[in-house]
């Protein structure tokens, strides 16, 4: 029975990793940059949240979603001079504009963390055949599975979505053919701003204590979930978010509190490793080599 | 006077050290077809990039309809109503054939017409209607040529550019190849033709400039006879 309701968050949790995946898999898609301060766009929207406490529900949450797609916004600006870098310059770059961040966020706002209040009431459960299920876990589910399909169906059917396809699988053809490839950069920045905006509401409910490190602590095994599952393949890195997710939560039921704590570590240093050795992802190593915008 | 359709004058490209293409010169004209051929490594294809805008040319000028377009983005200079069908071809292997025929209809400056074109095109290569809903990558290298084809007509350029659509194909495939471009040459469409194959070129081509070690050594006009050793002489010196 335990295994049952870790299933259940676990299959909660992995939908929300799946919309981290597929934001850092978008903007890979079309820059083949790895955004490692996308995170830091959850950390952004969730102190949106802290910021506007006492305000009625609809501004809290348009506030919110603004200020993480502005942000997202503003990081493709900051990462446009390095489109003629190296890849691990690249890597470099956008960790320190994550660190610079974090930190920001610790001296402005210090360690110590403070409850949000946002939606609390959805923390209440109600249950079913024995298993305990809190309300947010199915508001996460809808929510997640409805903005999966969404962006899906964006990318699958609108045209908007084709130049984008098109410039992730090669940007020189979709030059040729006239896609107005700066144009799909920042398009792909909003998107992925406008995921992590969505995942950053639902997430405040379930994790309501806001510190400096919030969207960070998501960000790595989401990262570790696009890397194994290949970085510019928008399904499979959107599986492997939702797969490490799903892990976490089963293994964090399983593991010892003691082992617990190092798990992000451990995915952390892994997704570094892989990054530096295969910087296309790991499945993506007999392919062309890609060019970056 | 009326200016030349594609003019290209003076046109070099280096890569680092190595110098790809040295002060080339050539006009396509409206409805015109022109052959550019040579050995590997003559330069053809650097040609073909410096004018789409993908090299960026050391020196010289490309205009289109009068007006200058070096120093243009390559997606700016495509739908200015220059298309590139490159070597090796380039379908986006995993979308369907139909997405990448809609590709090609995204690129139109004007999306008046794109309903005829696309009717036009299927009667041309009637494979990239019959296979439409399937993945351009299971398609065979003819039927990816055709597609290729296909999809650069479709963003109604002025100027077709071609690079070596002979290459790799079954000769029963590229006559049929052939005789669809030349159903885009009664169209209208200017096509500039690269091959490395001179019979192919000066055949179907009103002329044909003979590129060796990045220069233009020679113009054939259509249906020259090729002597054997004329063109050893032409292509390698
Ligand atoms: N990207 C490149 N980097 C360096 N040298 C290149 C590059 N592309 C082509 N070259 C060189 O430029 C010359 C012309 O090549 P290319 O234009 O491809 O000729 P062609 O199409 O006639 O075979 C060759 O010597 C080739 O090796
Ligand atoms: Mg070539």
């Amino acid at each position: 029975m335990i295994y049952l309701q870790a299933f259940v968050d676990a299959v909660a949790l992995g939908t929300l990793f799946a919309l981290v995946a597929m934001g850092i898999g978008l903007v890979f898609g079309v820059i083949r940059l790895v955004n490692f301060a996308h995170g830091e766009l959850l950390t952004a929207g969730a102190y949106a949240l802290l910021f506007t406490k006492g305000m009625p529900l609809p501004v809290r949450i348009v506030v919110s979603l603004a200020v993480v797609v502005a942000l997202s916004a503003l990081m493709e600006f900051i990462y446009r001079p390095l489109r003629t870098v190296s890849p691990a310059t690249v890597l470099i770059a956008t960790f320190a504009v994550s660190f610079l961040l974090q930190n920001a966020a610790l001296l402005a706002f210090g360690t110590q963390g403070e409850n949000v209040e946002f939606l609390t009431e959805l923390n209440t459960a109600f249950v079913v055949g024995g298993l305990r299920i809190r309300w947010i876990t199915v508001v996460g589910l809808v929510v997640g599975g409805l903005t999966l399909a969404a962006t899906g169906w964006v990318l699958r059917r609108t045209d908007a979505g084709l130049q984008m396809r098109a410039a992730a699988a090669d940007v020189q053809m979709a030059r040729l053919l006239g896609v107005p490839v700066r144009r799909v950069v920042v398009m792909a920045f909003l998107v992925a701003g406008l995921l992590a905006g969505i995942v950053t509401l639902v997430l405040a409910v379930q994790r309501p204590l806001i510190t400096p490190t919030f969207g960070f602590q998501v960000m790595i095994p989401a990262l570790v979930g696009v890397v194994v599952g290949g970085l510019d393949r928008l399904v499979p890195a959107a599986l492997g978010g939702f797969a490490v997710g799903f892990a976490t939560v089963m293994l964090s039921s399983i593991l010892p509190g003691a082992q617990r704590v190092f798990l992000n570590t451990v995915l952390f240093v892994l997704v570094i490793t892989i990054l530096l050795l295969k910087p296309d992802g790991l499945f993506v190593g007999r392919r062309r080599a890609v060019e970056r915008v | 006077m009326a200016e030349v359709l594609l003019r290209v004058d003076g046109l070099s490209v280096r890569y680092g050290a190595v110098s790809a293409v040295e002060e080339v010169g050539f006009g396509v004209d409206g409805g015109e077809v022109v052959g550019l051929v040579g050995a590997n490594g003559a330069g053809k294809s650097s040609t073909l990039l410096a004018i789409t805008g993908v090299v960026r040319p050391q020196a010289g000028d490309v205009r289109l309809g009068g007006e200058s377009i070096v120093g243009w983005s390559t997606e700016r200079i495509a739908r200015a109503g220059i298309a590139l069908v490159p070597e090796g071809r380039h379908v986006f292997s995993s979308f369907t054939v139909e997405e990448n025929l809609r590709l090609g209809l995204l690129g139109r400056a004007d999306p008046a017409g794109a309903e005829d074109d696309l009717a036009w095109v299927r009667e041309l290569f009637p494979v990239v209607a019959e296979r439409a809903d399937e993945f351009a990558g299971h398609l065979s290298g003819g039927q990816q040529q055709m597609l290729v084809i296909a999809r650069a007509l479709l963003s109604r350029p002025r100027v077709l550019l071609l690079d070596e659509p002979s290459l790799g194909l079954a000769p029963s495939v590229v006559e049929t190849v052939f005789s669809a471009l030349e159903q885009v040459r009664e169209r209208g469409v200017a096509i500039l033709l690269v091959e490395q194959r001179a019979h192919v070129a000066v055949a179907f081509a009103d002329r044909t400039h003979v590129m060796r070690s990045g220069r233009l050594v020679m113009t054939l006009d259509r249906g020259h006879r090729i002597d054997v050793d004329e063109m050893a002489e032409a292509y390698f010196g």
